[in-house]
């Protein structure tokens, strides 16, 4: 019996220690009472990583508890975008990159696995970044005409790694190959760090990837961008040509901003949004943002709500008139 | 099962064989591509083709191979083999299922008092107090310091717990 | 020399007593968390990142690297006294690790596991100073065909090396890669053998196969008898590695740390995958190969290795490209970006200071991992001397609640349970359930390398043998396969004396 009587007075003693040792607040009933999952849904070491994981980290100082992020990657953003649309909407999962091509994009090209306009709840936008089609510094082509040529001269052998079959950096590069009329062969990563490997180790000879994953590689002669796709210049790409100076009217940016699944209390989505909205005005993440070369553009529930609206309704459109499909 | 070895394991051979067809059609049916588009069906009929080549082939010499000489070993070794192993699966299928409704404290007191008395007695006295205090452990370990959210169910332990603290 | 400074100013910063504390608490909870089924480094940094809020920058990725070394050993300590892997790199260690725990000598695998990984830490830290930026430039060499060839290469070295039926083996790797096609097409987001059942859409995880494949089928397999006593074989033999067991483990230690650093470096490279290669490797190596899977210390020495170092690797591609392998190195980049660094080519040149930093507050957390747990060693092995009536039950519930608070599914729960049954009955049945496992773990990352490899080279299947690495790794599994499938069709011919009789 003695074993027996030893390991019941662990077990209790375990469990005494355990409850005295314990760290967290217990609140009745108020949000937040417990860690926020927030969800990215593409690999690690994304454009969406750069911004929300700084974000987070001021955002919590406002809930009072952590904002934790996880990374679910997979179906070039779908996999992750639909879990938080059938998360339970209590204000403890949100999706961090909302607004990017899976909402606004990939609706228009094959069945998602939820609703981009009636499954969320966009909580606030953060700012967006434009497409950038990529080449590596040693290779043959300088400009976007000269990569054109080359392309028209063998059709589908140029190959360009991208993040996501149905997603916004594919889509700016269908777009520009039924405008240029050539023909590039896709090659499908989980994300814009994948995506650039396959460029740095020449396994592809184009990347079309988010302009700030790319900009230290960019910055360090590296990588060369053939344009990006922002109907003006801006200073914060330095001196990398747009598509429309070169004759090819498109603007593709990727917005970037926090959502909860539809049904999200009001209360829930405004505390969110206040704490998010202190993170943006700290001027770390203004840093931060310039660290990474990620445009600002800030704007609250509803004209967030309204922008991904005119958005999405854009990109339909533009998807429309070319004629453009998925390529599977 | 007082099969003999061999025919256990053609026949486990011949289960597995089933198991890669199904994955093999289902490949079929979402879609094989070609070589140079693979489809979503790519990886699962090829997985599941040779899944299937490979159970055929091991039941095929499992039939036609020599019986071992050397000992048999039973498939249960002891009478009571069944009856503990049972009670073992059923313990923690009654948990899994029916850990949402009854809760955790309620389910984790009721597979420790199943486990203890079924596979190798312990006295009343003891198992009581065994699988009290572990309820108390468990639920202080992952609930109270790991943060986990465990299901109420019919006793609310989070009451207790800040009513007596 | 300017490289020395640096590194003794990180040491200098990540040495003060501050810090050191930090790391202690760090070391000490990840372990704890990392005991626990299911819950490896990374659910324990996500447990544990709220506490690090609290306390500013330096101490917090000091203690994170505590918190992400000291689960790994946990994982490791789970895995050799009840054979539960901790996660999923830990599986390898079940090997051998729980056989010597049964033998009595789970002081000497707990300690060369703790010995083993420190020794790759500091190997890795080295190798990091001296070749980062020429290690990254080799690792941008490997693109999809590369990585499916490595990877096939370590499933048919797992298959092939096993000690029984070549082809059970090769059944258990093929039945494990179709299992890991359930869930969500990685690349076009379909979702595949999902039965309409929600939890299923992620696939079937490698938390609860895991678990259920070894710890859970260990359950049933011990409760067919009575045991009226405790988990022991053998009466228990001193806390510590002998000098015969130290001198046979050190070999497979440094060859596990260089595999498992080559590893790291890889984008996407894996724990697991190190883990698995370098027991393949011992195993080969081994002048007594038949003792692997039976208590052979070089096999928990070289894999214990090998996935440190490869968490060790895993820093060339944060620090050279600013790519992530994982959630920790995630996390690290984070930290960087807040102040104003981003992680790319430059890095070492620019901000030596913190990148020296950084990496000497991880090697930190890997000496604080040795130093709490060596005098632990002796505290865990007491739960060896638990009556198993008393201790099983605690495993299956710390089992079923572990893969609970991954996720808060009990459908996780019922696969584990699932996955039990079925790692019971295939044991009954004498197949082996490494290639198994190592097939749902790499089956996903096997199809989405073969697709992409087929795409890049427009379904031609030249592309794996006109580049010389993917050339290289294929040619080895080649070599494995046809090895194995000889001898296989020598021992399963039906006898000469059988069929002699017959005509005779």
């Amino acid at each position: 019996m003695s074993v027996t009587v030893r390991i019941r007075c662990l077990c209790i003693a375990l469990g005494i220690v355990l409850l005295s040792g314990v760290p967290g607040v217990v609140r009745a009933g108020e949000f937040p009472e417990r860690p926020i999952t927030a969800v990215i849904a593409f690999a690690p070491g994304g454009a969406p990583d750069l911004l929300f994981r700084p974000m987070a980290e001021l955002a919590k100082k406002h809930l009072g508890v952590p904002v934790v992020i996880v990374n679910k990657p997979g179906g070039g953003g779908l996999t992750g975008t639909a879990e938080v649309a059938r998360a339970k909407p209590d204000g403890y999962t949100v999706l961090m990159n909302f607004g990017g091509g899976e909402i606004v994009v990939s609706p228009h090209l094959e069945k998602v696995p939820f609703d981009p306009m009636k499954d969320f709840e966009p909580i606030i936008m953060i700012g967006h970044y434009p497409s950038a089609l990529l080449v590596r510094e040693d290779s043959p082509w300088k400009t976007l005409e000269e990569f054109i040529r080359a392309a028209k001269k063998s059709p589908g052998e140029l190959r360009y790694s991208h993040t996501g079959a149905l997603g916004l950096n594919n889509l700016t590069t269908l777009t520009f190959m039924k405008l240029a009329g050539i023909t590039l062969t896709p090659i499908p990563t989980a994300g814009g760090g994948q995506a650039m490997n396959m460029l740095l180790g020449g396994h592809v000879e184009a990347a079309q990837i988010a302009f700030p994953v790319a900009w230290p590689q960019v910055h360090a002669k590296q990588l060369r961008c053939l344009a990006y796709a922002l109907p003006k210049r801006s200073e914060v790409y330095g001196d990398a040509p747009t598509f429309a100076e070169q004759g090819f009217d498109m603007r593709f940016t990727i917005a970037q901003g926090i959502a909860a699944p539809k049904g999200t209390p009001k209360e829930v989505v405004k505390k969110i949004h206040d704490a998010f909205a202190a993170a943006y005005h700290d001027k770390s993440i203004t840093e931060v943002m310039t660290t990474i070369r990620f445009t600002p553009h800030y704007l609250n529930s509803e004209d967030f709500t309204k922008y991904i609206r005119e958005m999405y309704d854009y990109y339909g459109s533009v998807i429309a008139k070319l004629g453009i499909t998925a390529t599977k | 099962m007082g099969l003999p070895i061999v025919v256990r394991s053609a026949l486990s051979a011949i289960l597995l064989a089933g198991l890669g067809l199904v994955f093999f059609i289902g490949g079929l049916a979402l879609g094989f591509g070609s070589l140079a588009k693979p489809g979503d069906g790519f990886m699962p009929t090829l997985a599941g083709g040779t899944l299937f080549a490979l159970s055929s082939v091991h039941a095929w010499r499992r039939f036609s191979a020599v019986r071992p000489a050397a000992g048999e070993k039973p498939f249960w070794p002891e009478r009571s083999s069944i009856f503990r192993v049972g009670a073992v699966l059923f313990s923690v299928l009654f948990y899994t299922l029916a850990f949402e409704t009854v809760g955790f404290a309620v389910a984790t007191l009721v597979l420790f008092l199943i486990l203890l008395k079924s596979v190798d007695p312990v006295g009343w006295p003891s198992a009581i107090l065994i699988s009290l205090a572990t309820t108390v452990a468990a639920f202080a370990l992952f609930q109270v310091w790991l943060q986990v959210p465990l299901p109420e169910g019919w006793v609310s332990w989070w009451r207790i717990a800040q009513w007596i603290f | 020399m300017d490289l020395l400074n640096n590194v003794l100013a990180g040491f200098a910063v990540a040495l003060e007593p501050n810090n050191l504390f930090f790391c202690f608490i760090g070391t000490l909870a990840g372990t704890l968390v990392g005991v626990l089924p299911g819950l490896g480094p990374l659910s324990a940094i996500a447990i544990l990142l709220p506490a690090t809020f609290y306390i500013p920058a330096v101490p917090a990725l000091i203690m994170l690297a505590g918190i992400y070394y000291g689960a790994m050993y946990g994982g490791s300590t789970t895995s050799i006294l009840v054979n539960i892997p901790g996660e999923a790199a830990s599986v390898v260690t079940c090997l051998d690790g729980y056989q010597m725990a049964r033998q009595g000598k789970a002081g000497a695998a707990l300690g060369i596991a703790a010995i083993g990984s420190f020794v790759a830490g500091t190997m890795g830290v080295v190798l990091l100073m001296l070749m980062a930026p020429p290690l990254a430039r080799i690792a941008l060499k490997f693109g999809p065909p590369e990585y499916f060839a490595l990877f096939l290469m370590a499933l048919i070295i797992v298959a092939a090396m096993g000690s029984g039926d070549a082809v059970a083996a090769l059944m258990m790797m093929t039945l494990g890669v179709t299992i890991g096609t359930i869930g969500t097409d990685q690349i076009t987001g379909n979702p595949r053998f999902a039965l309409n059942i929600r939890e299923l859409l992620d696939g079937v995880g490698i938390a609860p196969v895991a678990i259920g494949l070894f710890g859970i089928s260990e359950v049933f397999l011990n409760v067919e008898r009575i045991v009226r006593s405790d988990l022991l074989a053998a009466p228990l033999r001193g806390l510590w590695p002998s000098l015969q067991e130290f001198r046979v483990s050190f070999l497979p230690i440094l060859r596990g740390s260089v595999l498992g650093f080559f590893i790291g470096i890889l984008p996407g490279g894996n724990p697991i995958i190190s883990s698995f290669l370098s027991y393949g490797l011992e195993k080969r190596l081994s002048k007594h190969p038949e003792r692997f899977g039976h208590g052979a210390i070089e096999g928990v020495a070289g894999p214990e290795s090998a996935n440190n170092a490869t968490t060790q690797g895993a820093f060339v591609p944060l620090l050279s490209l600013g790519i992530p392998n994982n959630a920790v190195m995630a996390l690290m980049l984070g930290a960087f970006v807040i102040h104003g660094v981003l992680p790319g080519p430059n890095l070492i040149t620019e901000k030596p200071q913190l990148f020296w930093g950084v990496l000497c507050s991880m090697y930190i957390g890997n000496a604080m991992c040795l130093a709490l747990n060596l005098p632990l060693v002796g505290l865990w092995v007491q739960v060896l001397r638990v009556p198993y009536r008393l201790l099983f039950p605690t495993i299956l519930l710390f089992c079923l609640l572990g893969v609970y608070s991954l996720n808060m599914s009990t459908f996780e729960m019922l696969l584990v349970v699932v996955f039990g049954v079925v790692g019971y009955l295939l044991r009954k049945l004498e197949y082996e359930m490494a290639p198994l496992i190592l097939g749902v773990v790499i089956g996903p990352m096997l199809e989405v390398a073969l697709r992409q490899s087929l795409l890049l080279s427009r379904g031609r299947l030249s592309i794996f043998v006109t580049r010389p690495i993917a050339a290289c790794f294929l040619a080895v599994a080649a070599f494995f396969l046809i090895r194995a499938m000889v001898s296989w069709v020598r021992a399963t011919k039906p006898s000469a004396e059988e069929s002699a009789g017959s005509t005779g």
